[in-house]
């Protein structure tokens, strides 16, 4: 490679270059639908961020780049005014997303997954995105920030130095000691404040919008409408809702899939939707919300719907006990299930739904089904907001400890005496004029045999539904970092993920969705 | 201070090509310079208009919204503002622009891809050659 001067700007070129390419990409596919008189201005954006994209990899020395840039510029002309066909621009820009790649050696931003779109399996380069853009105000207010705890700590330091020199004998030594103290718990108390400001600021810097996956989308739609021979529109909203780094390549993951999923089996041919009345364009929403503890990402089509009756009988016919399932549309998420005789493995149903679930579960979140039919179905995507950090309610039993998201806790109390009883063996008590199942973390977790008959009582909720967690112990609130959990360790029943104590020790934090779904325990010393 | 430091303003909407601009500042040691960043035609002239002291702007002319030439035309129309070199940046396939560019006003243009030597080359020329003092 020749000397490049400008070698040390290759993140920021990387960065700008994927923008560009998601921004020519939307106007590109947004032609297809678009009313004559946006037609010009889309095309000439287009045109100007790809005379921007080949300008600024000729500056970066990238000449493989700059040549690939330049021929799309050549077939974006000769695609003519009305621009009807773009797919060689197109075809030219999914060559230089992959010359990208390589060029930042690996670093790319993450898209929507394309998954396993016919042509272009290889060229999936939805990677982790190694950098964020941090606006220089927000890196003042930091060091503003930061030095306050500065101060904080000098006043400390002072008010803790001068405690001993204090002397027990004069006068005031009543009144100057409690001053001192007074101004350590002053200092004190700043300071924890300061680390709470400085902690949401830099979780805050963690977010970025998820509008960023919202081009890739564009372009799923375009290719895979075509492959099936469907006419979409796709309609986003809520680009500008934060998610956490961590979470954007999930959630691109699972958009992909759930848009695809949408495109390909939602949405119905345009010939049956004229018939039932239906505009011949399919439209496909993705609506995102911030939550004050959770994102939530709609992928919405105006399709026919689940024929759930239907959805039953190919269950039983494939020998799944569908009386297992309460709510039938969950089978959709059975490993391997798929509705089209056809398995179409691509389209993310089958093998892609349930994996996309599990994926999203073991971040935390969770996937809805809602379908009516004639009128569509709807995936409601919940992601936690922040991955780093929970509020937790630490609890134990036995002598381990146990972190309880605070969010899921609506009451807790000592055991009264008498309180739990038992039905069948499992444990249940009264709460609120009615009874919950219990279910003792120490039977739950292999260190106890019995039910406890004293201690705490924790009540949770999660998904409508409460149970009562018995345990010895509660030890207080306190911030987590949450750790996934090893691969290895597979899918733990109950258990969310791991956290660090501030004393070094790993503790377990709890899955309340799936401990409000376990079975009542029954005691082992039933039928001996 | 300031009489002596030469004022730059470099107006391109790429981050990318605003970076290459503060690091190639950052080495150019003839003249002290001060350099300001707009990042689209209207900010520029916002810029120029809070410091018409400036002594050079470096203008890119493929932006969006305002582009480079109608940029440059704003500036020649502004009285306050006419003494402002004015150089224009762009791709060797827009050279049809850079003359029009040049005959609107523009006092050189720059191509890209330049290295920092090459802009350097141009800055010495602007800000230190006797024409640039102004008599």
């Amino acid at each position: 490679m020749s000397a490049n001067p400008f070698e040390a700007l290759l993140q920021e070129f990387l960065l700008e270059a994927h923008e560009r390419l998601q921004r020519i990409e939307d106007r590109l596919v947004r032609l297809r639908t678009a009313a004559p008189a946006a037609r010009p201005t889309l095309l000439a954006d287009a045109a100007r961020e790809l005379h921007t994209l080949k300008g600024n990899s000729g500056m970066m020395g990238l000449a493989e780049l700059q040549g690939i840039a330049h021929g799309a510029e050549e077939e974006l002309k000769s695609a003519g005014p009305d621009a009807i066909d773009v797919s060689a621009v197109l075809g030219s820009l999914d060559r230089f997303r992959v010359a990208l790649h390589a060029a930042g050696g690996g670093t790319a931003a993450p898209t929507a997954s394309r998954g396993a779109a016919p042509g272009r399996a290889a060229e999936d380069v939805d990677l982790a995105l190694g950098s964020v853009r941090v606006p220089f105000g927000a890196l003042d207010e930091l060091i503003d920030l930061v030095s306050e705890v500065v101060l904080f700590r000098n006043r400390l330091a002072t008010a803790i130095s001068a405690g001993p020199r204090l002397d027990p004998n004069a006068a005031d030594y009543a009144e100057a000691s409690r001053a001192a103290w007074m101004e350590i718990r002053h200092a004190y108390g700043g300071l924890g404040r300061t680390l709470d400001v400085i902690q949401d600021r830099v979780l805050r810097l963690r977010m970025v919008p998820l509008g960023s996956l919202f081009g890739s989308l564009n372009r799923l739609v375009f290719d895979e409408s075509a492959r099936v021979g469907k006419d979409v529109r796709l309609e986003t909203r809520g680009g500008d809702t934060p998610l956490d780094k961590a979470l954007l390549e999930l959630a691109g993951e699972a958009l992909g899939h759930l848009v695809r999923n949408a495109v390909v089996h939602g949405l119905e041919a345009p010939a049956r939707r004229a018939q039932a009345g239906k505009s011949r364009i399919g439209t496909v929403r993705v609506l995102a919300s911030a939550g004050a503890e959770a994102v939530q990402i709609e992928v919405a089509d105006d399709g026919a719907g689940i024929d759930q009756a239907a959805l039953r009988r190919i269950a039983e016919a494939r020998g799944i006990e569908t009386a297992k399932f309460p709510n039938i549309l969950s089978v959709l998420f059975l490993p391997g299930f798929s509705t089209q005789r056809e398995a179409d493995m691509s389209a993310g149903r089958g093998v892609g739904l349930s994996a996309v679930q599990e994926a999203v579960r073991r971040r935390g979140g969770r996937i809805e089904i809602l379908t009516e039919p004639g009128r569509g179905t709807t995936f409601l995507l919940h992601l936690p907001l922040s991955v780093s950090i929970a509020r937790a309610l630490l609890v134990r039993a036995d002598g381990e400890d146990y972190a309880l998201p605070l969010a899921s806790v609506v009451d807790s109390r000592r055991l009264r005496c008498g309180e739990s009883h038992r039905v069948n063996n499992a444990g249940v008590m009264r709460w609120r004029e009615r009874t919950i199942p219990l279910l003792d973390l120490g039977c739950s977790f292999g260190t106890a045999r019995a039910m406890r008959e004293s201690g705490y009582v924790i009540v949770i909720e999660a998904q409508g539904k409460q149970r009562g967690l018995l345990a010895d112990q509660i030890r207080g609130i306190q911030e987590v970092v949450v750790k996934g959990l090893d691969p290895i360790v597979g899918d733990a029943p109950g258990i969310a993920g791991s956290t660090v104590l501030g004393d070094g020790r790993a503790i377990l934090i709890l899955d309340p969705r799936s401990l409000v779904e376990a079975a009542p325990f029954v005691e082992a010393e039933v039928g001996v | 201070m300031a009489s002596t430091k030469k004022r730059v303003l470099a107006v391109d909407d790429s981050t990318l090509l605003q970076r290459m601009y503060e690091m190639s500042f950052k080495i150019y040691t003839t003249v002290p310079v001060e350099l300001a960043i707009a990042s689209d035609g209207q900010d520029a002239l916002t810029r120029l208009a809070e410091h018409p002291d400036t002594d050079l702007v470096l203008l890119d002319i493929n932006m969006p919204g305002m582009t480079g030439l109608e940029c440059l035309e704003r500036i020649r129309k502004e009285p306050a503002l006419k003494r402002i070199r004015v150089i224009l940046v762009s791709t060797e396939d827009h050279r049809s622009d850079v003359e029009r560019g040049v005959a609107a006003g523009a006092v050189a243009y720059l191509i890209k891809p330049f290295t920092p030597q090459q802009l350097h080359e141009l800055l010495d020329d602007m800000l230190v050659s006797k024409r640039a003092n102004g008599r």
